[in-house]
């Protein structure tokens, strides 16, 4: 089954896009299939409930608590600082 | 960019507090016809909820200030390097305050069109060189032709 990331930010316009397509390249290269949908962090509850892992961008918002998917910190997208570690840490929860 | 460009940068913007530069950067985007009137308090009232101060080493902090595109009539970045560094929260913890010297307001109407120019954006602040250059950018047209290099 294909996996599925959320990618979470303030408002689920910019920095979550650009996170989105980092990690999108990233898969393409690696061949991992999996499907990417963007949300903004007040959405979160309606599109969280069947994601395999969520990229957070928004560092000061909280996840409601009923949300157990694996939840990756997506700053490095922002400032490539610890981009690759990021994106092996994807690539490891999505073939678990 | 467009022909408007030079509209669309600061140079050594005074500013008193991230308030200000966001109403700078604002109005230059509405008066340049890129975003409706509601744009600038969005823009104020988002960075007070989620602040986009980027930490990028002990002498440039970055601010990506931006507002949902629901506000925006098309897609623009007004660039301002602030004479003062000016205090914005740090996007990965908002209890903690950046001295912020350069600011990107990004206008986005349509995310996929645009992921682009912002993974460049980003991009660009992977490579402190250009961001100092950027720091010490005493014209517009010499800003210009950085951002021009680097976005497009």
């Amino acid at each position: 089954m294909m996996k599925k990331i959320l990618v979470v930010c303030g408002m689920g316009v910019a920095t979550s896009t650009v996170a989105n397509k980092i990690i999108t390249d990233h898969l393409a290269a690696k061949g991992i299939k999996a499907s990417i949908n963007q949300a903004k962090i007040t959405e979160i509850s309606a599109y969280a409930e069947d994601v395999d892992l969520i990229v957070l961008m928004a560092m000061g918002a909280n996840i409601p608590e009923s949300i157990k998917a694996p939840v990756v910190k997506g700053l490095p997208f922002l400032t490539g600082v610890g981009k690759e570690a990021a994106l092996n840490e994807i690539g490891e929860i999505l073939s678990k | 960019m467009k022909n408007k460009a030079m509209d669309m940068i600061f140079i050594n913007l005074k500013a008193e507090n991230n308030q200000e530069v966001l109403t700078t950067l604002g109005t230059a985007l509405f008066t340049g016809g890129y975003v409706d009137e509601g744009y600038i308090n969005a823009v104020i009232s988002r960075e007070s909820k989620f602040p986009t101060g980027l930490n990028i080493d002990g002498n440039i902090k970055v601010a990506i200030p931006h507002a949902d595109s629901c506000y925006v009539n098309e897609g623009q970045i007004v660039f301002a390097s602030l004479e003062n560094p000016v205090k914005f929260n740090n996007i990965e913890n908002p209890e903690m305050q950046l001295d912020v010297n350069l600011v990107f307001m990004l206008a986005i109407k349509d995310p996929n069109k645009q992921a682009e120019t912002l993974q460049k954006l980003m991009g660009m602040f992977e490579n402190k060189d250009t961001l100092k250059q950027l720091t010490q950018c005493v014209t517009q047209r010499e800003a210009k032709i950085i951002l021009e290099k680097e976005l497009n």
